[in-house]
């Protein structure tokens, strides 16, 4: 397991942008220090109520960030640990999902950095709106959708195909600057509002992530559908 | 008193309804916002009024949305490890910082 106590670095890099300690944040002094000397007891059943909710999207986060289970398993148990120890900061009635999101982001650059993947180096060629339902309404199309009758429900014979460990891999496929936006919003469901402030980025920005994110996503997804072989 | 001007028999401005929900492009342009609930009210009825009568856009829009969908509920199936559940709880009641 990884150790508790974070070392923060000067100048710390958060999702490529500096990390600016903004007011209201609330996470750089969990970096930044050990905690009070005797911090308020906090009722770990109270913290259950608050925070166990999005424990599994904190662990699939923790997936992706990680890129195994164990990893994962790892950074999750610090990020609850360091949030149950400064739950005291939590503002009751904030949004609990992001502030969780948020610790583990940043534990992850912290502890788990070196261990970070990158995304593919992907092209942005060919980039169109609605490239799976293209693909797979294509005249004469083979793959996935090559049977006529499965044209006229081109969802059906994509979906059916679909697997968790395909969609996994499409999204860690993404460019990292797009990968944490599309998995929030796609996968768990976050506002954009709620987006912006797990990964501390205007909302436009949310926005024209997922405009070009969710091409690149459906353009891997194909890629897996089909096969390795047609990569490239 | 009649005041005739060029623009008499016009609705004023103001008063016409928008032809945005004519336009394929205004309506794929909100496809992600449509999709995740972002848009006003005023721009969701757009696209669903376009979605009435444009069939092209319907059937692309009911694809992405059952993708977005079905990729959720498939992904949801991935959750905490059962004996990492039991280990966060008895941590909490034990971890003193
Ligand atoms: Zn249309």
């Amino acid at each position: 397991m990884a150790e508790l106590e974070l070392q923060p670095t000067p100048g710390q890099l958060f999702n490529g942008q500096p990390n600016t300690g903004q007011p209201g944040f609330g996470l750089s002094s969990i970096l930044e220090e050990d905690g009070p000397a005797s911090p308020p007891p906090t009722n770990p059943d109270l913290f259950e109520s608050e925070m166990n909710p999005h424990l599994d999207a904190l662990y699939r986060n923790g997936l992706r960030l990680t890129g195994n289970a164990n990893d994962a398993e790892d950074l999750l148990q610090d990020t609850y640990l360091r949030a149950y120890r400064f739950f005291y900061q939590y503002q009751p009635g904030t949004n609990a999902k992001a502030w969780l999101f948020r610790i583990m982001n940043t534990v992850f650059l912290n502890d788990y950095r070196r261990k970070s993947r990158q995304g593919e180096t992907v092209s942005y060629d060919g980039l169109e709106d609605f490239f799976l339902y293209n693909r797979l309404t294509e005249d004469g199309v083979t793959g996935v959708g090559g049977d006529r009758s499965e044209t006229e429900n081109p969802e059906k014979a994509v979906l059916e195909k679909l697997d968790i460990e395909t969609i996994q891999r499409a999204i860690e496929a993404l460019p990292i600057e797009f990968r944490d936006t599309v998995a929030l919003a796609t996968l768990e469901e976050m506002s954009y509002q709620e987006i912006a402030e797990t990964l501390e980025i205007p909302v436009g920005t949310v926005r024209s992530r997922l405009s070009r994110g969710r091409k690149l996503l459906q353009r891997a997804l194909w890629e897996y559908l089909n096969g390795e072989e047609t990569r490239g | 008193m009649d005041e005739p001007t060029k623009l008499d028999g016009w609705k004023k401005a103001g008063e016409c309804a928008s032809a945005d929900f004519y336009s394929c492009e205004a309506a794929i342009r909100r496809l992600n916002e449509y999709l995740d609930h972002e848009l006003t009210e005023a721009d969701r009825i757009t696209v669903l009024k376009h979605l009435e009568f444009c069939r092209p856009c319907m059937s692309r829009f009911t694809f992405e949305q059952t993708l977005v969908i079905s990729i959720r509920q498939k992904i949801s199936a991935l959750c905490v490890p059962q004996n990492l559940k039991e280990k966060l709880h008895s941590l909490l009641r034990h971890d003193k910082p």
